[in-house]
C-alpha cells in the first residue's frame, strides 16, 4: 500500500508549522494529544532516544511516530532524498497491517508526500524485490525481515538515509532470542549510519528504565559520557478488576486437574453472548475442549463463536480477527495466540480459564478488554482446581502492589551472534575490527570480548578454533580481512533461515479436497492410524490418509478417540506470583477484596488445617505421610514447577548422601513430593538442625545439581535451538523438501556428536548455560534455597495427604529426575516392561 | 567359541531356524559359523557431507566407527565383514580424505572380506565405490538360507518362500536401512538403538554413531534387545 504522493510542493508556512498541523489533525478528530505524547515529541526533536512505557491502548503509536513524522514534514520533498527515513518494527506480522493504518491515516488526512510500505513474510514478492532496490520513507517490518533487509550486499545504501527507528511492542521482545536479533541488527545499521534515533514503546514492565537501556544500546563515544536512554511514562492508570468466577459446590470441587471443564455450567451462564468476550486458555488442547463444551452447552450460540490458536491456519486467524473486530463473531476461545496484537476494541469482557501463570501475562490478557484509555479492564477468572482460586487471590494482590516479573537477560549468546555474522558477511560484508566495535555496541554484547567474538566469527569461518574437526566446512571466507559468503547459494541458505523462532516439525491438516484447517505437530501424526478420530479447528476429524507433508482428513459425525498434542511443556507460575501465593495464604479472611474466595477456600483451608497447618510467609511446611505407595514427603515452597524441577532432585540427592535410600520424585507448581517405597524416616532429616541446614545449603550448589540431574539429556532440549539459530541444522532448503534428506539429523544427534568431537565447542557450554540458567532458573533456584534455609520448618506427619499434598499425588508426572545409568533403568524396566498400547 | 575379555559379560546369544548369533553392544551382530562381523548402516562420509553443504559438523565420527569396526575384527578374528547396506551416506562425501581414510582401513584389514550389500544412499555412489578393496552386492546375499539384503521387503520373503521346496526352516532375513530405535516412557533417556526381531526378519541398528533412528513398535516384534552402554538388555 502506498499513501498517495501529493505532487504540489507545498510553500511552507501556509498550512502552519508541523507542530501546528499535527494539532489540528488531532482536533479534527476531537482528540488532545496527550502529556505524555507532546513530551515524547519534545524529547525527538531534542534528539534524544528511548522507551515510550504506556499501558496498552493508550496512543504509543502517535507518541512515537510524530517526532520524525513532523522531521519529516519541515523538509521539502524537493530537497529530500530517496530512501528510508523511518523504519517501523512490530513483533507479529498481524500487527503490522493495523500499524500501517494508524501512520497511513494522518499521511492521507494531510496529503503529505511521504510514501508508507509494510515488508513481511506476507509481502508479495514482486514488492519485495522493488523495496530491495528502494525503501519507502517509512518502513514496517518485523525483527526477522529487518534482518533480510540487512543481507542483501546493498544494505548500506537502504539504511543511509535512516532518521528513527521505532519498536512497537518490545516487552515482547526485549529478553528474548528475537531481542537480541533486533538490538543486533541496530548495531549494524549504527555502523552505516551513526545518526537515528530510536524508541522502543511497551506496556508494563517490571523496570523500564533496563529495557529503554537495551533498546537503544551503548555509545562507543565514551569520551562524551554516556547519555542515559529517556523514559516517557504515560502515568496512565487502567485499572484492573480481576473477578473470580466461584464454583457453586465447592465439596464437590476437585483439589487437582487443569481443564476445568467442570465450571462449564457456571461460565456459560456468566456469559453475555451480546458482549464481546475473549476467552483465554492456557493450552491449545485446552481451548479447542472448551470450544467443543461451550458450544454443545449452546448450540444456538454456533456463528457467534469461534476458536482461535496458534495451530490453526493463518486465513482461518485472520478471519477470526476481522470477524471479532467487527462485530461478526461475539466470543473467541483463544490462547495466547490473541495475548497481544490487534486491538479489539468492541471486547469488553475477558475470563481466563485456569491458572494466570504470571502477573504480567494476566495483565496484558486484563489489557485487551476495551482497549481504551482510562477504562477499566474487566477480567473474570475460571478455577479448574480448589488451590487455583488462591493464585487468583494472590494476582490481584501483585496487580495492586505492582509486583510484575523482571525479564530474563540474555548475555553474549553466541548463537544470534553467529547468524549476525553470517547476515553482514552477505550483506556488503565486514572486518573483523569494525564488527566487533559494532556488535559490542549492542546492549546484551556489551561484554563480549574479542576472543569470544574471535572464537564465533571462526565458527562461521571454518567451524571452530578446531580446524582439523572441518576440513569441508566453509560459510564465509576473507580475503585480506574482508569477510563476505562463500557463495550464493550458502547465501540463499541463510536467508531462509534467518530468524531465531524454532517451530517443531509440523504438518498439515487438510480436507481431502485442499482446505487447509492448520498444523499439528508430526509425532502426533505419526502415531495416528487410518480412522482415528479428534477434535482439530473446532471439528471432529477422521484420518484417512497421511501424505508426504499432510494429513488428510475428513469430518466425522463419531466421538473423538484420540486427543490431539501439541508439544511446549506447561508452564510454570512465575517467581513473583509464587512469592504473592505466599503472602496470600495468610491473608487475613476479612480482607475485603479476597472475601468471597477464602469463603469459598475455607472447607478446603479447614481440612488443610485439620490434617496439618498453613504456613505463614517464613515458614516451611513439610509434610510426612504414608499410604499404600509408600513413604511420602512433601514441601511447599510455592516456586513454580521449574524450579521445584531443580530442586527435588537436589534434595532427594542431598537426602540420599545422608542415608542411602532410592527416592521418586514429583513436582508441581506448589510443592514437591519425594517418595520412598521402603521405610524411611524423612523427618529425621529435616528436623536434625544440622542435617537441615545442609540441605538448603548454597555450599557445593552447582556441583550438587550436576551430579543430581543429567545435564546432558536437558542441555539437548536448549541446543536443538541453538543449532538452528547458529545454523547448523536448517529448517528450509533451496527448492524441494525432500531434496535435502541426505542433510536431516536431530539436534540431539548433533548435540553428542559435538559433545564427542568437539567438547569446547562454545555452542555446548552455551547450551549447558542456558539450560542451567533458562531452563532450571539456576539464580532463581539459589534464592529459593536461601529463603528455605533461613524459615522456620514446621515438620508435620499426616494421616494421610492433605489438600495441598493431593495434587502431587494426582499428577506425579515422572520419576525421570533419577539418576540410575540407562543400564539400570532399562534392566529394571526388562522384568515390568509394560507394553504401550 | 568368541574370545572376549574377562571382565566383560556373557555375549547374548540369538538363535534364528538352526542359526545361532551374537547380539553385540558395538551395534553388530557376530554368526560364528560363518566367522563374520555383520553391520548395517555405516554411512560413512556422513559429517563431510553436512560441512560441504555449509553446516558445521565436527569430524570424528567415521574415524571412531572404523576403530570400533577394527577393534571387533580383532576381538572375533572375524574373517568377513558384510555390510547391509548404506556403507556410505552421500557421493558428495566420499571426499579425498574420506577415500583415503577408507582406503587406509581396508589395507589395514587385507585378511579381511568386506562385502557390501548396496543400499539407498549407496547407488548413486556405486562408480566412486568400485575402486576399493570390497565386494560390492547388488541386492542381497544368501549364505546358509539366511538371506542378507539393506530393506525387508515382505512381499518378495513370500515369492522366496513359495519358490523353495523345503518347508522346514522358512526364509529368515538380516537387514538394516530403519535404524531402529525406542524410547523408554517417562524417561529422558532418549532413542535407545535396537535389535528389532520379527517373525521373518531381524533389523540391525545402526553401526554409525552419527544416525538418527526410526522408533519401532515394540508391540508388532517377537523380540527386541536393546543397547544400553556395554550391556544388550532384552525387553521382549
Amino acid at each position: 500500500m502506498t499513501a498517495k504522493l501529493n505532487t504540489n510542493p507545498i510553500a511552507k508556512g501556509q498550512l502552519g508549522t508541523p507542530l501546528q498541523r499535527i494539532a489540528q489533525w488531532f482536533k479534527r478528530y476531537g482528540w488532545q494529544p496527550w502529556p505524555y505524547q507532546k513530551k515524547a515529541w519534545q524529547a525527538f526533536k531534542k534528539g534524544q532516544s528511548g522507551l515510550i512505557h504506556v499501558p496498552t491502548g493508550a496512543g504509543k503509536t502517535y507518541a512515537a511516530l510524530m517526532g520524525p513524522l513532523m522531521q519529516l514534514m519541515a523538509q521539502a520533498p524537493s530537497k529530500r532524498q530517496q530512501g528510508l527515513k523511518v523504519l517501523v518494527i512490530t513483533p507479529l506480522r498481524s500487527l503490522s497491517r493495523d500499524t500501517e493504518k494508524a501512520i497511513q491515516q494522518p499521511i492521507q488526512d494531510m496529503a503529505l508526500p511521504i510514501t508508507v510500505e509494510t515488508r513481511t513474510g506476507d509481502t508479495k514478492q514482486s514488492v519485495r524485490r522493488r523495496q530491495r532496490l528502494a525503501l519507502p520513507d517509512i518502513l514496517i517490518t518485523t525483527p526477522e525481515s529487518f534482518s533480510l533487509l540487512l543481507s542483501y550486499a546493498n544494505a548500506q545504501e537502504l539504511f543511509s538515509q535512516l532518521n528513527c527507528v521505532i519498536v512497537d511492542e518490545w516487552h515482547e521482545l526485549v529478553g528474548s532470542k528475537r531481542g537480541l536479533q533486533l538490538e543486533l541488527n541496530l548495531s549494524r545499521v549504527k555502523q552505516f549510519n551513526a545518526g537515528f534515533q530510536i524508541w522502543g514503546m511497551s506496556a508494563t514492565l517490571a523496570d523500564p528504565q533496563a529495557a529503554a537501556d537495551v533498546i537503544v544500546g551503548i555509545s562507543n563515544n565514551t569520551g562524551e559520557g554516556q547519555p542515559q536512554a529517556t523514559v516517557i511514562d504515560a502515568k496512565i492508570k487502567r485499572p484492573i478488576n480481576i473477578q473470580t468466577l466461584l464454583p457453586p459446590n465447592m465439596e464437590t470441587f476437585p483439589w487437582a486437574g487443569h481443564m476445568g471443564l467442570r465450571m462449564l455450567p457456571s461460565l456459560v451462564a456468566a456469559l453475555e453472548i451480546n458482549q464481546s468476550t475473549l476467552i483465554f486458555t492456557n493450552t491449545r488442547a485446552q481451548a479447542e475442549r472448551w470450544f467443543q463444551e461451550i458450544l454443545a452447552a449452546k448450540p444456538e450460540w454456533a456463528g457467534l463463536i469461534a476458536l482461535h490458536h496458534g495451530s490453526l491456519d493463518e486465513k482461518n486467524r485472520r478471519f477470526v480477527e476481522d470477524a471479532l473486530k467487527s462485530g461478526l463473531i461475539k466470543l473467541v476461545v483463544c490462547t495466547s495466540s490473541l495475548d497481544l496484537g490487534v486491538d479489539f476494541p468492541l471486547v469488553e469482557h475477558v475470563v481466563q480459564i485456569g491458572s494466570p501463570k504470571g502477573v504480567a501475562r494476566l495483565m496484558q490478557r486484563a489489557g485487551r478488554a476495551k482497549h481504551r484509555v482510562g477504562e477499566t479492564c474487566n477480567i473474570t477468572c475460571v478455577p479448574t482446581n480448589a488451590l487455583q482460586i488462591l493464585e487468583f487471590t494472590a494476582v490481584r494482590h501483585a496487580v495492586e502492589h505492582k509486583k510484575v516479573e523482571a525479564k530474563p537477560s540474555y548475555n553474549n549468546a553466541y548463537d544470534v551472534l553467529a547468524q549476525h555474522i553470517v547476515t553482514c558477511a552477505a550483506g556488503g560484508g565486514f572486518t573483523a575490527s569494525d564488527l566487533y566495535t559494532a556488535v559490542t555496541s549492542a546492549y546484551s554484547y556489551q561484554s563480549l570480548t574479542r576472543q569470544q567474538f574471535d572464537w564465533v566469527l571462526e565458527l562461521v569461518e571454518h567451524g571452530g578454533s578446531n580446524l582439523k574437526a572441518y576440513p569441508e566446512y566453509h560459510k564465509i571466507e576473507h580475503n585480506q580481512g574482508f569477510y563476505t559468503v562463500k557463495t550464493p547459494r550458502l547465501e540463499r541458505l541463510h536467508r531462509m533461515n534467518i530468524g531465531t523462532i524454532s517451530s517443531d516439525s509440523q504438518m498439515a491438516v487438510r480436507f481431502a479436497k485442499g482446505k487447509k484447517l492448520g498444523y499439528v505437530e508430526e509425532g502426533f501424526v505419526a502415531k495416528l492410524k487410518r480412522g482415528d478420530r479428534f477434535v482439530f479447528a473446532g471439528r471432529t476429524l477422521e484420518l484417512f490418509r497421511v501424505e508426504d507433508d499432510a494429513a488428510l482428513v475428513k469430518l466425522s459425525k463419531a466421538k473423538p478417540n484420540v486427543v490431539a498434542k501439541w508439544s511446549g511443556s506447561r508452564m510454570p507460575i512465575s517467581e513473583s506470583l509464587g512469592a504473592a501465593m505466599r503472602e496470600t495464604l495468610n491473608f487475613d479472611s476479612k480482607n475485603t477484596q479476597a472475601k468471597a474466595e477464602f469463603k469459598a477456600l475455607a472447607p478446603v483451608f479447614h481440612a488443610q488445617k485439620a490434617l496439618s497447618s498453613v504456613p505463614t510467609n517464613n515458614q516451611l511446611l513439610v509434610e510426612t505421610c504414608k499410604t499404600r505407595e509408600g513413604y511420602h514427603c512433601f514441601l511447599f515452597p510455592f516456586e513454580g514447577r521449574i524450579v521445584h524441577e531443580g530442586l527435588a532432585p537436589l534434595l532427594a540427592l542431598r537426602i540420599a548422601k545422608n542415608a542411602r535410600t532410592s527416592l521418586s520424585l514429583s513436582v508441581d507448581d506448589y510443592g514437591i513430593e519425594l517418595l520412598s517405597k521402603h521405610p524411611f524416616d524423612f523427618e529425621v532429616q529435616f528436623s536434625q538442625e544440622l542435617a537441615s541446614k545442609a540441605l538448603f545449603s548454597q555450599n557445593n550448589l552447582l556441583p550438587d545439581i550436576l551430579e543430581s540431574i543429567n545435564l546432558s539429556n536437558l542441555a539437548k532440549r536448549q541446543f536443538r535451538d541453538i543449532a538452528r539459530i547458529a545454523g547448523l541444522t536448517q529448517q528450509n532448503f533451496p527448492g524441494k523438501r525432500h531434496s535435502a534428506r541426505q542433510l536431516q539429523t536431530s539436534a540431539s544427534l548433533l548435540y553428542d556428536v559435538f559433545q564427542r568431537y568437539d567438547p569446547n565447542n562454545l555452542l555446548v557450554s552455551q547450551a549447558h548455560q542456558e539450560t542451567l540458567e533458562q531452563f532450571f532458573e539456576l539464580a532463581r533456584l539459589a534464592r529459593c534455597l536461601t529463603r528455605l534455609g533461613s524459615q522456620q520448618l514446621i515438620i508435620n506427619h499426616t494421616e494421610r495427604p492433605t489438600p495441598f499434598a493431593f495434587p502431587l499425588i494426582a499428577e506425579r508426572v515422572t520419576s525421570t529426575l533419577s539418576n540410575e545409568s540407562a543400564a539400570e533403568i532399562l534392566k529394571k524396566l526388562a522384568t515390568q516392561w509394560d507394553i504401550p498400547a | 567359541m568368541p574370545q572376549r575379555n574377562a571382565n566383560h559379560c556373557a555375549l547374548t546369544q540369538l538363535k534364528i531356524n538352526q542359526h545361532s548369533f551374537y547380539l553385540l553392544p558395538e551395534r553388530a551382530l557376530y554368526w560364528p559359523a560363518q566367522n563374520a562381523l555383520i553391520i548395517a548402516d555405516l554411512h560413512l562420509g556422513k559429517v563431510q557431507t553436512f560441512q560441504l553443504a555449509g553446516i558445521a559438523v565436527p569430524c570424528g565420527v567415521m574415524e571412531e566407527d572404523l576403530q570400533r569396526l577394527s577393534r571387533l575384527i580383532a576381538n572375533y578374528n572375524a574373517q568377513q565383514v558384510i555390510v547391509l547396506g548404506d556403507f556410505t551416506h552421500h557421493t558428495s562425501g566420499l571426499s579425498p580424505p574420506v577415500q583415503s581414510t577408507l582406503t587406509a582401513w581396508l589395507a589395514q584389514h587385507k585378511e579381511v572380506t568386506v562385502r557390501v550389500i548396496l543400499g539407498n544412499h549407496d547407488r548413486p555412489s556405486i562408480a566412486a565405490l568400485q575402486q576399493f578393496n570390497i565386494d560390492l552386492i547388488q541386492h542381497s546375499l544368501t549364505v546358509d538360507q539366511m538371506t542378507l539384503v539393506h530393506e525387508f521387503n515382505a512381499n518378495e520373503q513370500v515369492v522366496n518362500k513359495s519358490n523353495s521346496n523345503e518347508e522346514q526352516h522358512s526364509q529368515f532375513s538380516l537387514c538394516g536401512h530403519i535404524h531402529p530405535v525406542v524410547r523408554i516412557p517417562k524417561s529422558n533417556l532418549g532413542n535407545i538403538p535396537v535389535f528389532a526381531i520379527y517373525q521373518q526378519h531381524a533389523v540391525l541398528p545402526a553401526f554409525s554413531l552419527f544416525t538418527g533412528g526410526h522408533r519401532i513398535e515394540i508391540k508388532k516384534t517377537k523380540a527386541v534387545y536393546a543397547i544400553a552402554g556395554q550391556h544388550i538388555v532384552n525387553l521382549k
